[in-house]
C-alpha cells in the first residue's frame, strides 16, 4: 500500500482516520453550505474480493484478479491507485485550509449580495407603486412618467447585474458551466454563455459578415446579439426520421447536396423571456445578365418563431407543421445553387427580431426580459406582391415594412460543383444547364510598329 | 570524471549562454490538474474579492475624512470672533451681522489666504491663527 499511500497523501489519511482528522482539518472553516449540490459523500467501498474493477486495481493481487476475470486495468497504477482512493470527496469539501477559507469568504460575500439584491428588489417594487402626480394629460406629467420608467429600468438592469455578480465567484459555477451543464434559465449561466460567445465565435462572425460584405449589402448594419448555429441534415429526411446533422462553420461552403435541404438553426439569445423572430434567408449575388450586375433572392422566409434561452433549436424545414415547432413559413426552402461558371454566393441568414407592441406596460420590460413580441400578420405578408416573390426580394424595405430589428445573422456559402444540376431539377429549377462565360476582351487594335524597335 | 575524458572541453562561455538560453527568466504556466486548477482559482477569486473590499474600504474612509473635514472649514468660515453664528448671535440677543463682515470667519479666511505667513517658511512651522492675544493689546481704560 505504499503506492496507494503515495498517490493522494491527504486524502488517504482522511481515508485512515477520518474521524478525528476531519474534525481538526475542517475547525478553522465553516461549514459547508448545505443546500450545495453534492450531498455527503459514501464511505469508500471496498473492493470485493470477488470481482476487481479495472478502474481501481492497483495492486499485484488485484491485477491478477483482473487477469483471472479477463480483464486488463486500465490507465497507469498510480492513477488507478489514486482514483480507488479520491473519488469519494466531493469537490466542495476538499480538506484543503486555503481552498475552504476562500470558499468561506465567498460565501459571506455573496450573503451579503443576496441581501443587497432583496433591497434592490424592495426599492424597485416601491418605485413603481409610487404614483406620478402632475396635471391629466400635461407635459410635466407625461416627463415625470418617463423619468420614473427610465429609474425602473436602469434600476431593474442593475438588479440583473447583481444577480450575475453573486454567483459569478463560484467554483461550482464555473466547473458546471465548462461541462456544459449550465442552466440557461439562471442569469448566471447566461452571463457566462455570452461572455463565451463574444470572445471569440461572435468575433469570427463578425469578421466573416464584414469580410464577405453581407452587412452592407443585405442590411445597412447589424449588431448580432444572439448567437446562431447551423447544420444541414446529411441524409434525405424521408429515408430517415432524425438524420444525423454536420454543424457548417460560419461562412463555409456548402455541398449543394447537403444543402438541398432545410437546415437546422440554433438561435440562442441571452435574455430572459420569449420572443418571437422571424428568419429570413437572403442570397444577394444572383446573376443579372441584362443589366450586368446581380439580384437578390429571398430562399427561405418565416415569422412568429418564438425563440428563448432555452429553446434554441429551429428545424427550417419542420416549421409550422407540428404543436412545438411553431412559426409561419412564408417563402419555403429553395435549395441554394450557383450556376455553372458563376461566381460563389453567399447565402445569408438573418434573424430579424419582432416589435414589441406600443402599448406594453413598463413591467414587462423590466429585469432585462424582452418585451412581448408582437405576432406578425403573415397572411397579410404573404399577400403582398413585393414579398411573396423570391426574386428581388428587398430585405430592407421588408425590414422597415415590419418594423424589424435585426439581432443576428448566420452565413454559408455555395457554389457549382458536381451535385448541383441534379439538385435543381429535382427542385425543379430551370437553368440548371446554363453555363456562364468571361465575355472575351478583344485587344485593342494597335498598329504594329515596325520591327527594329523590338530587337 | 573518467567519463569526461575522451570528449572536448566546452568553452565556459558557451555553457553560459546556453544554460540561459535554456532557462529563460519567465517561469513556466501553472500546469494543474482540473480540481486543482479550480481550487487555485477559487483562492485566487477570493484573494482578489478581499483586495477589492480592503481598498474600497480605505477609499470610503478617505472620504468620510475629507468631507469631515470639508465641513468643519465650512463652520470656521461661519462663525465669529466669539464662536457664534449668525443664527446663534440673534438667538443670544447679540446684534445682527451682515454675511461679508470683517469679523465672521476672519481667522479662517486669514489662514486660507496665507498671507505674509509661510514666506519662506517651512509649512510646518507656520503660526496657527489665534484670537488672543487680541489685536488692540492691553486696555488700560478698563476699570472695575
Amino acid at each position: 500500500m505504499a503506492l496507494q499511500r503515495a498517490s493522494r497523501p491527504v486524502a488517504q489519511c482522511i481515508r485512515q482516520s477520518s474521524s478525528t482528522l476531519h474534525a481538526r482539518t475542517l475547525a478553522t472553516t465553516t461549514t459547508t453550505d448545505p443546500s450545495s449540490a453534492d450531498a455527503a459523500p459514501p464511505p469508500p467501498s471496498e473492493p470485493s474480493s470477488r470481482t476487481r474493477n479495472p478502474f481501481t486495481a492497483s495492486t499485484p493481487a488485484a491485477e491478477k484478479q483482473l487477469a483471472q476475470q479477463k480483464q486488463r486495468p486500465v490507465g497507469s497504477r498510480r492513477r488507478r491507485a489514486a482514483l480507488s482512493s479520491t473519488t469519494q470527496i466531493p469537490f466542495t469539501q476538499l480538506p484543503y485550509q486555503a481552498f475552504q477559507e476562500a470558499r468561506a469568504f465567498l460565501q459571506e460575500d455573496r450573503r451579503e449580495k443576496l441581501e443587497a439584491i432583496g433591497l434592490q428588489r424592495v426599492k424597485i417594487a416601491r418605485l413603481q407603486d409610487r404614483v406620478v402626480v402632475g396635471e391629466q394629460d400635461g407635459e410635466v406629467e407625461r416627463r415625470k412618467q418617463r423619468e420614473k420608467d427610465n429609474r425602473v429600468r436602469s434600476m431593474g438592469r442593475r438588479l440583473e447585474e447583481m444577480k450575475v455578480q453573486a454567483d459569478i465567484n463560484d467554483p461550482m459555477v464555473k466547473k458546471r458551466f465548462e461541462d456544459g451543464l449550465g442552466d440557461m434559465t439562471k442569469p448566471i449561466y447566461r452571463h457566462l454563455a455570452n461572455t463565451q460567445w463574444h470572445s471569440y465565435k461572435r468575433q469570427i462572425l463578425l469578421q466573416r459578415l464584414t469580410q464577405m460584405n453581407v452587412v452592407p449589402d443585405v442590411l445597412p448594419a447589424l449588431d448580432p446579439i444572439v448567437s446562431t448555429g447551423l447544420a444541414f441534415p446529411t441524409t434525405s429526411s424521408t429515408t430517415a426520421i432524425r438524420s444525423r446533422l454536420k454543424r457548417i462553420q460560419h461562412g463555409d461552403f456548402v455541398p449543394s447536396a447537403l444543402s438541398s435541404q432545410p437546415p437546422t438553426l440554433w438561435i440562442q439569445p441571452y435574455n430572459k423571456g420569449t420572443r418571437l423572430c422571424t428568419v429570413a434567408v437572403i442570397n444577394p449575388d444572383v446573376p443579372n445578365v441584362e443589366k450586368d450586375g446581380f439580384d437578390h433572392r429571398c430562399h427561405f422566409l418565416a415569422v412568429n418563431i418564438p425563440i428563448s434561452p432555452t429553446n434554441t433549436k429551429v428545424r427550417l424545414g419542420e416549421l409550422g407543421s407540428t404543436s412545438e415547432s411553431k412559426g409561419d413559413v412564408l417563402l419555403p426552402w429553395l435549395p441554394a445553387y450557383a450556376q455553372k461558371g458563376a461566381p460563389y454566393q453567399r447565402m445569408s441568414i438573418i434573424i430579424l427580431e419582432q416589435p414589441s407592441p406600443n402599448h406594453t406596460p413598463i413591467v414587462t420590460t423590466l429585469l432585462g426580459a424582452v418585451a412581448e413580441s408582437q405576432e406578425l400578420d403573415a397572411k397579410s405578408a404573404s399577400q403582398d406582391s413585393r414579398y411573396n416573390v423570391r426574386d428581388g426580394f428587398n430585405l430592407r424595405s421588408f425590414v422597415d415594412r415590419y418594423g424589424l430589428k435585426p439581432v443576428g445573422a448566420d452565413l454559408f456559402r455555395t457554389k457549382w460543383d458536381e451535385g448541383t444540376a441534379g439538385v435543381m431539377q429535382q427542385a425543379g429549377i430551370v437553368g440548371w444547364d446554363v453555363e456562364f462565360r468571361r465575355k472575351r476582351v478583344e485587344p485593342l487594335p494597335y498598329q504594329r510598329k515596325a520591327s527594329e524597335r523590338y530587337r | 570524471m573518467a567519463k569526461d575524458k575522451g570528449r572536448p572541453k566546452t568553452d565556459m562561455r558557451i555553457t553560459v549562454i546556453r544554460y540561459h538560453l535554456k532557462h529563460p527568466l519567465t517561469p513556466r504556466p501553472l500546469r494543474f490538474s482540473r480540481n486543482r486548477s479550480l481550487r487555485h482559482w477559487t483562492i485566487h477569486r477570493a484573494w482578489r474579492l478581499y483586495q477589492t473590499k480592503l481598498r474600497l474600504s480605505r477609499q470610503i474612509e478617505l472620504e468620510r475624512q475629507y468631507n469631515s473635514m470639508a465641513a468643519a472649514c465650512e463652520a470656521l468660515r461661519l462663525i465669529d470672533g466669539h464662536g457664534l453664528t449668525a443664527e446663534e448671535r440673534s438667538r443670544v440677543g447679540e446684534p445682527d451681522v451682515s454675511e461679508g463682515d470683517k469679523e465672521v470667519g476672519r481667522l479662517y479666511r486669514i489662514a486660507m489666504r496665507k498671507d505674509d505667513i509661510w514666506k519662506g517658511v517651512p509649512i510646518e512651522y507656520a503660526r496657527i491663527q489665534t484670537d488672543t492675544p487680541p489685536r488692540n493689546g492691553w486696555n488700560h481704560a478698563w476699570t472695575k
